[in-house]
């Protein structure tokens, strides 16, 4: 993982630039550190090498931290290189005019590199330079790298990051079976504070545009199934091709380019969700949808332009592979005129299908609508997703990830119930 | 249609994509061929009494460099200005990494470029594309961006349907009835353990530090550890299969199509774009391969269920029994029986998933992840379509390319795909 949280945290709540006096306070970090819970270890147990310490969590500064399991592999002798940084700690105790050298020796993981910054540090206080000298000597002595080459099992009971993620640490922690995510990095605030919001815009989205979508899609994929002359069906499906083939963001691109350009028509605004200034807190939730309504008029075509092709090629194909059974020729027979046929008959047997392809919403809201956000700069999951990305804000990935995995979930169920109702023939059994 | 003789110009006649074959034949041909239809490099000169061949050179590799008297010439004007004794120079005069600086700023392809001394520069030099704001040209990097687009559409689909068809055939072969001996069973979970700790975990220095030399050295350390983590399941499953024979064990079911089933739903389940972006974020390093890499692994699930679909069908057909009662082995009736008979359909999968993979590598190259910064792609040169909304040929011309081959492919897969799904009244 790039980046060290505890800065990324610290920054978010005191507002300081790097190298500021706060981010070098260790008392600060190290409380911060326990806070977060990252002293714990990761999982319940963890496997390592023979040679390696378990207890290296508890190192706060991620350099030092990541020096030191180094140091371990190379040497293979972890308690000569605990007291060889034991004395060097000791040394930064007692005001060391060479405190800065001393420091970056606490991240160097190689012998010859420290012997270096040793050297150094000898010409301004020989006495520290000895004893550290001396120390280093030693690990070089004690080098047996036979212990990274045996595997261990280490358990650490309920005490680890993994569970007090899950289910809280019954202090300032509730877990995520709370609705607890953690903190995003970036803010510092909690991420169940923002990220339902989020989610709810980017439902918005999908939704109205989906069903926008079915409503348009569906009574022109039925109509198409039943053109009876090839030339004229191909001629007639071959836009909806066209338009299936087309990218989402050249879409968007395009709309953006007719319909919010001042050199054509300047109808909808290019970005955003409300105008600027607009704080969405003061005023009700019918105001909010009101003022918002241009700005997502654009992200909804874009989304119902690329699903209304698939769901229109769809229908149209398990339409048309149905006009061909049995009890079409039935219905034909008993004279109903094909029309009514495909409203009544065919219509109702492509339900399945579509329902799976409508139950697919509820996981796309996270996915599937990052390009448009981004495009149009809406402020759903998606760009919430991007971001972090970018910022390496860890947490807030893993909670999408987790609602991503959530909302699948739930699609499944929320499909297998609808296909109940659209089947007599699926029931529930044991 | 059997595709066991190998007639491929057969099963495209009877298919009916005789048009989109060669269209898109000629459309990689042209770009792959790109350096020496549009380059600012000649393709021939002799300079000195020596002769060089430059343009040639960027069709073997990307990034050739050409030493002239010991001198690289990389850049735009270097080789305008250079006295040769004899050049032959490509139809077009630019290349896709060339910013010309005379036309920079959106020249329209309507105007008439300038070349260097300000006057109107001839046919070959014209940008018949036009430029973007830092002045490349469009055509050049339009062909440039087919291929790319194509590398990596086509690189990414094979490593995902290698994947997707062999977990999918075993899951679909052998259902929940995989019978594994007790000893081999216990060996293989046992093992997995210390596979994991020998290949990864006190590899892990090697593999990280392999990544910041560089990508390739990275990936090549990785698939090493792979290899010897397969390489000690094996060993396992070998000796557990030894001694269960030593011993007589009765064998017990496994339920091997729940497992792997419930796998491919777990990856299934990820939203797709934003594991790309998360992947490619993390590793923080912009490299083609890692692009196929990333693309490849995520994309496998719809290639495992339908290959599971189709064994599941085809295994039930009877000459399969005739195959076993024959004593062909279970890898010979999935691999001469079953999957040989499952090409169309996977050749359906494999069209539509070129054609949404070079969908998400435009995307990602739009909004600039993920693809190295000096490539000409199609979406990079949509983004700058995107800085002067007035600059009509930014939109249309890599929009355009961009959707005619995933039109192309599409219409391959649908055409396919065709069955007797045809009302006929």
């Amino acid at each position: 993982m790039p980046g060290d949280p505890v800065d990324k945290i610290l920054i978010a709540r005191h507002g300081v630039s790097y190298n500021n006096t706060i981010l070098n306070s260790s008392e600060l970090r190290d409380q911060l550190y326990r806070e977060m819970g990252l002293h714990l270890p990761l999982f319940y147990f963890s496997f390592n090498a023979y040679s390696q310490c378990d207890t290296l969590n508890r190192i706060s500064n991620k350099a030092r931290r990541m020096a030191s399991e180094r140091m371990t592999h190379n040497y293979g002798c972890w308690p000569q290189i605990q007291s060889y940084h034991q004395e060097i700690k000791m040394a930064i105790d007692q005001d060391d005019p060479e405190i800065n050298n001393l420091k970056t020796l606490l991240e160097i993981p190689t012998y010859q590199e420290s012997a270096e910054v040793i050297e150094r540090i000898s010409q301004n206080s020989p006495n520290t330079g000895e004893r550290l000298k001396a120390k280093l000597d030693q690990i070089l002595k004690h080098k047996s790298t036979f212990g990274n080459f045996i595997p261990t099992i280490n358990f650490h009971g309920a005490g680890n990051q993994y569970h007090v993620w899950l289910f809280g640490n019954g202090k300032e922690r509730a877990g995520l079976v709370r609705g607890d995510f953690g903190y995003s990095l970036k803010t510092g605030q909690p991420i169940g504070d923002f990220i339902w919001k989020k989610l709810g815009f980017s439902l918005e989205l999908i939704l109205v545009s989906v069903v926008v979508a079915f409503v348009t899609a569906i009574p022109l994929g039925l109509r198409l199934s039943r053109i009876r002359s090839t030339k004229r069906k191909n001629i007639l499906t071959l836009p909806i091709y066209l338009l299936y083939s087309i990218p989402g963001y050249l879409i968007a691109t395009l709309l953006i380019f007719f319909f919010a350009n001042t050199n054509v028509v300047h109808w909808f605004p290019e970005s955003g969700l409300y105008p600027i200034g607009y704080r969405p807190a003061d005023h009700s939730y019918i105001n909010n949808l009101i003022t918002g309504l241009p700005y997502m008029i654009l992200p909804i075509s874009t989304y119902a332009l690329s699903s209304f092709a698939f769901v229109a090629k769809l229908t149209a194909n398990i339409s048309a592979e149905e006009l061909n059974y049995n009890y079409v020729r039935t219905a034909l027979s008993k004279g109903l005129s094909i029309k009514q046929v495909v409203r009544k008959h065919v219509f109702k047997n492509t339900w399945i299908p579509l329902i799976t392809i409508f139950t697919q919403i509820l996981p796309a809201a996270v996915g599937g609508t990052l390009i448009v956000e981004l495009i149009f700069n809406y402020p759903g999951i998606g760009k919430t997703a991007y971001d972090a990305v970018l910022n390496n804000n860890y947490p807030v990935i893993v909670a999408i990830f987790t609602i991503s995995g959530l909302l699948t979930l739930s699609s499944y169920l929320f499909a297998d119930v609808l296909y109940a109702f659209a089947d007599p023939k699926i029931k529930m059994q044991r | 249609m059997n595709l066991r003789n190998r007639n491929i110009g057969l099963f495209i006649k009877k298919r009916n994509i005789k048009w989109e074959v060669r269209l898109l034949l000629l459309i990689l041909i042209v770009s792959v061929l790109s350096p020496i239809i549009t380059n600012n490099k000649p393709l021939y000169c002799s300079l000195n009494g020596q002769s060089y061949y430059p343009a040639f050179n960027d069709v073997l590799s990307v990034h050739s460099l050409t030493k002239i008297n010991g001198k690289v010439l990389t850049g735009s004007s270097n080789w305008q200005h250079l006295k040769y004794e004899y050049v032959i120079w490509p139809p077009f005069k630019h290349g896709a990494l060339e910013l010309d600086t005379e036309n920079k700023d959106f020249q329209s392809p309507l105007h008439r470029s300038k070349n260097e001394i300000g006057e109107s520069a001839d046919f070959r030099s014209q940008h018949l594309f036009g430029t973007n704001r830092q002045g490349k040209d469009v055509l050049a990097n339009v062909l440039g961006g087919i291929k790319y687009s194509l590398l990596i559409g086509i690189s990414a689909v094979i490593i995902a349907a290698c994947i997707g068809i062999f977990i999918g055939s075993i899951a679909g072969y052998y259902k929940n009835k995989f019978t594994i001996g007790k000893v081999e069973l216990v060996g293989i979970i046992v093992f997995l353990f210390p596979a994991w700790f020998y290949s990864f975990s006190i590899r892990k220095y090697a593999i990280s530090d392999a990544f910041t030399s560089g990508v390739h050295s990275g990936l090549m350390q990785l698939l090493f550890s792979l290899f010897l983590f397969s390489a000690i399941c094996v060993l396992a499953s070998k000796t557990g299969k030894y001694l269960d024979n030593l011993f007589k064990t009765q064998p017990i079911q496994f339920r091997l199509d729940s497992f792997l089933s419930g796998i491919i739903e777990i990856f299934a389940s990820i939203p797709g774009i934003i594991i790309v972006v998360t992947l490619a974020a993390l590793v923080g390093k912009k490299s083609t391969v890692l692009l196929i890499f990333i693309l490849g692994t995520t994309s496998w699930p719809v290639f495992a269920r339908l290959a599971r679909a189709e064994v599941m069908r085809i295994k039930e057909k009877s000459f399969i029994e005739s195959a076993r009662v024959l004593g062909s082995s279970n890898s010979r009736i999935i691999w001469k029986h079953i999957l040989l008979n499952a090409l169309p359909a996977l050749a359906v999968a494999i069209a539509f998933a070129i054609g949404s993979l070079i969908l998400v590598e435009s995307a990602l190259s739009f909004l600039g992840i993920g693809v190295p910064d000096n490539t000409p792609t199609l979406g990079s040169l949509l983004r700058s379509g995107r800085e002067h909304i007035e600059a009509w040929w930014l939109i249309v011309f890599p929009g355009g390319t961009i959707f005619l081959l995933i039109y192309l492919f599409n219409r391959i897969g649908d055409k396919i795909s065709v069955r007797t799904n045809q009302y006929k009244g």
